[in-house]
């Protein structure tokens, strides 16, 4: 049973639809990112599953319970955008006092509130007032809570907003060791790159509307586009490839053939072979979801701007090889 | 459970605002000034004085039981004409509440008036022609004796003394035309309620001579002050401090935190509410206990009734809380919920006082038609009556349907003078007529905070943040 489960999903701010029916489903253990333009309703979204906006249409269900249910919501944690915490609480008080309401226990409190600030990094500071703390250490603090009482499910709300690069390689290293242990984790984010590196699965909403879905290796793919690479002091035939009915480009020191309709990359692998050149490299050419992000954009929008040749910008090879591995790791 | 982490939370909100600690600090101001008081009990020559009256006004017994019973203040009676003479002890130490005293009172044809038992026209005036002496009928002494009762009646009903005889003291000739008679008075339990009581600052280092009372009536005097000074000042404290609660609480980027709680909103707004109240009705016991424990200490006299005020305080401010509330959640604007709220106040008390002015005319215009009968004159025609006209209906209406925070404040009032007169709040009625009944007010009030808080969770329940 998926964890989150929305059909049809449709919700106005009087004339304003913020969603225009949409469809998804999120499966235990998946970290899920939600992308899209700034007022696409990816905030939206959350709060109708949390239950803090109602008035909708079409049916949405987390853990199983129609969204905004009240007891869900003590396995469910969160961490809003913009977030404004009482500033007259210290980081330490405010998890004591959300704890409470979730009906964490004191002895629970007590002991996991400390070890809570510990692992995002401010545990120093946690009783100092909060409005004596830095922007990245009230998200941090964000974190924190939106964490302590080992929810099932997590919504953030761009997590990293304003966070150093330190502090958000430590959020998504703790983000994959929950995932580890089965959380699943829904996020919002225009970080696409960091996306990128934790999303199993991503969606892309434009004006309320999803525009496309899917796991993040699939969507990046650039089907029928190849990397190859050759021993060094190799060079790729180009013109005898051509004449084998592939199209190859020559890049700086790799070739990238396009495959067409029909064609296999295994007879251009054979003709190499075949020709006494090594194969060093093949690599089926990817996106990065930055450029998937621009280019749905742009396949909907009837501007025509200089951002569309990005369209064919490549990934250096190397990077989305790192990729592949982390997201193995 | 979680309704005490919302009060908690309300309480450190309060505290990181420095009004919560002013508030404390003035409550604490008031219970050293009241505690530095002195009560230095005085003669019994000058509690004895107390029953008679004096040249220019009827007996201060006679004012201090009945200062809530206004038309029987109202009308001019004539006092008879008694002095006080003589005070002897007879049994029991001196000048102490609970020893017997021998009273020698003399009466005389002078006449004086001032408010009193008896109305003014039962001595009607004869025009005494020059150098002449009006003509009297001989005087019955026994009716004399009556009529010097009659101004111990009001204390010997509640027990304040018990009058053991009043006999005629028998004069030779040279005393033509002076009529004495000597009265026996027993002390009771209560008798040093009524007792001469001299106020005095620093712990009787500064005695203020011309503030002398009986102790129950110079102790209502002084806590009604500090209490009705105090309370205005604390309820308006209070608004502004809790104020901030519900704006703050509703703020973009928090109350989303608050949301995905498991609690229902409902519930949510309801806490907060009750702690708002629970911190005001906190405050305020510490200022009532405290003013009750040393006047306690201070006098002796512990009125314990007098901490019902802790309660009756924090409705009445349950009352603006709870307008407060509606605003904050409707407008989410701090000051939009102060304005408004005190602007409530004011209506409501402006709605509670022209109703006791109303209640007053119709009283005096009662007392006016008892008198008109009682002298034969005619009765007053309908055009000048106030009884019945559309605009005391219409304030009457209007008054039974409003939050009755002005009697609240009279409820106040009483519950502080009987519980210092007698020590029983089951004397309420017996030196209150006024036509309020509590329960209605207090009803009335709790229906109107069922509204605004109702209409506020509302509101709230059906709202996208
Ligand atoms: N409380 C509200 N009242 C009216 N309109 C709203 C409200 N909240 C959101 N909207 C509108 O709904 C649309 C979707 O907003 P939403 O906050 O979901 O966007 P978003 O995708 O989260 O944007 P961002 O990336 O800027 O955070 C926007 O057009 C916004 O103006
Ligand atoms: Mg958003």
């Amino acid at each position: 049973m998926p964890v989150l489960e929305t059909t049809d999903l449709r919700k106005r701010y009087g004339r304003i639809e913020a969603l225009g029916g949409v469809t998804l489903s999120v499966k235990e253990g998946e970290i899920y990112g939600l992308l899209g333009q700034n007022g696409a309703g990816k905030t939206t979204l959350i709060k109708v599953m949390l239950g803090i906006t109602g008035g909708w249409e079409g049916d949405a269900f987390l853990l199983g319970e129609v969204a905004g249910t009240a007891h869900v919501r003590s396995r469910v944690g969160y961490l809003p955008e913009d977030h404004h915490f009482p500033d007259y609480h210290t980081g330490y008080s405010l998890l004591d006092f959300y704890g409470q309401l979730l009906g964490v226990s004191s002895a629970t409190r007590a002991k996991r509130i400390p070890d809570m600030l510990e692992q995002v990094g401010i545990a120093d500071r946690m009783h100092y007032k909060i409005r004596t703390y830095s922007k990245g250490m009230k998200q941090r603090v964000g974190i924190a809570q939106a964490l302590m009482h080992r929810p099932e499910v997590i919504f953030l709300d761009e997590p990293t907003d304003g966070v150093d690069p330190v502090g958000r390689r430590d959020i998504r290293e703790t983000l994959l060791e929950l995932k580890k242990h089965g959380v699943t984790i829904f996020i919002n984010s225009h970080l696409l790159g960091e996306v990128e590196l934790i999303c199993d699965r991503v969606a892309i909403l434009r004006k309320g509307k999803m525009i496309r879905e899917g796991d993040v290796a699939t969507l990046t793919r650039q089907k029928g586009r190849f990397l190859i690479g050759l021993a060094p002091g190799q060079v790729l035939p180009v013109a005898e490839i051509r004449n084998l009915g592939y199209d190859a480009t020559p890049l700086e020191d790799r070739w990238e053939v396009h495959l067409l309709d029909g064609q296999n990359i295994d007879a251009v692998v054979d003709y190499i072979r075949n020709k006494g050149l090594n194969l060093r490299h093949l690599v089926e050419k990817r996106q990065s979801l930055e450029d998937l992000f621009l280019e749905t954009h742009e396949d909907q929008s009837t501007r025509r701007d200089k951002k569309r040749d990005r369209r064919d910008t490549v990934e250096p090879i190397t990077a989305v090889e790192v990729h592949e591995e982390d997201r193995r790791s | 459970m979680k309704y005490f982490a919302i009060l908690k939370d309300s309480m450190r909100e309060a505290r990181d605002s420095w009004i919560l600690i002013g508030l404390f600090a003035l409550s604490t101001l008031v219970i050293i000034f009241v505690a530095q008081l002195s009560f230095k009990p005085l003669s019994a020559e000058k509690t004895m004085g107390y029953f008679f009256p004096s040249d220019f006004q009827g007996p201060v017994i006679f004012q201090t039981l009945n200062n809530h019973k206004p038309e029987k203040m109202m009308v001019m009676r004539g006092w008879g004409n008694f002095r006080l003479n003589k005070v002897e002890l007879i049994r029991g130490d001196a000048d102490s509440p609970l020893s017997d005293y021998a009273l020698t009172v003399s009466a005389s044809d002078q006449r004086r008036f001032g408010f009193g038992p008896e109305p003014m026209i039962a001595h009607d005036e004869e025009k005494k022609g020059p150098g002449q002496e009006p003509k009297r009928p001989p005087v019955d002494r026994k009716a004399e004796a009556g009529e010097i009762r009659k101004l111990f009646e009001d204390a010997e009903n509640l027990n304040f003394i018990k009058v053991g005889g009043i006999e005629p003291i028998a004069h030779g000739e040279d005393h033509k035309g002076l009529r004495e008679y000597r009265v026996v008075v027993q002390g009771t339990p209560n008798t040093h309620r009524i007792w001469a009581t001299e106020l005095g600052l620093v712990f009787g280092l500064f005695p203020i001579e011309f503030i002398s009372a009986p102790l129950a009536a110079l102790m209502y005097n002084l806590a009604t002050l500090v209490i009705k000074v105090g309370s205005w000042a604390a309820v308006l404290l209070g608004v502004v401090i809790t104020a901030f609660f519900i704006p703050n609480m509703l703020r973009k980027g928090t109350i989303d935190l608050l949301l995905v709680k498991p609690i229902s909103r409902s519930l949510l707004l309801s806490y907060k509410y009750l702690g708002g109240l629970t911190f005001i009705f906190l405050s305020t016991a510490y200022a009532i206990a405290g003013i009750w424990f040393v006047l306690g200490i201070r006098s002796g006299l512990w009125a314990t009734g007098t901490l019902l005020l802790i309660l009756t305080i924090t409705f009445f401010f349950a009352i603006l809380y709870a307008i407060s509330t509606f605003v904050g959640v409707m407008t989410r604007s701090v000051v939009t919920s102060i304005l408004l709220t005190v602007a409530a106040w004011i209506a409501f008390s402006s709605i509670g006082l022209t109703y006791t002015f109303v209640d007053m005319i119709e009283r005096m215009e009662k007392e006016d038609d008892k008198m008109r009968q009682m002298m034969g004159q005619a009765e007053r025609p309908q055009e000048k009556r106030w009884a019945g006209h559309w605009v005391l209906t219409a304030v009457r209406v209007i008054h039974a349907i409003s939050p009755r925070t002005e009697d609240l404040n009279q409820l106040n009032d009483l519950i502080v003078y009987t519980d210092f007169m007698t020590g029983n709040l089951g004397d309420m009625n017996t030196f209150d007529n006024s036509k309020s009944v509590w329960w209605e007010s207090l009803l009335v009030s709790a229906i109107w905070i069922g509204i605004f808080v109702g209409l506020a969770s509302l509101w709230f329940y059906f709202k996208d943040y």
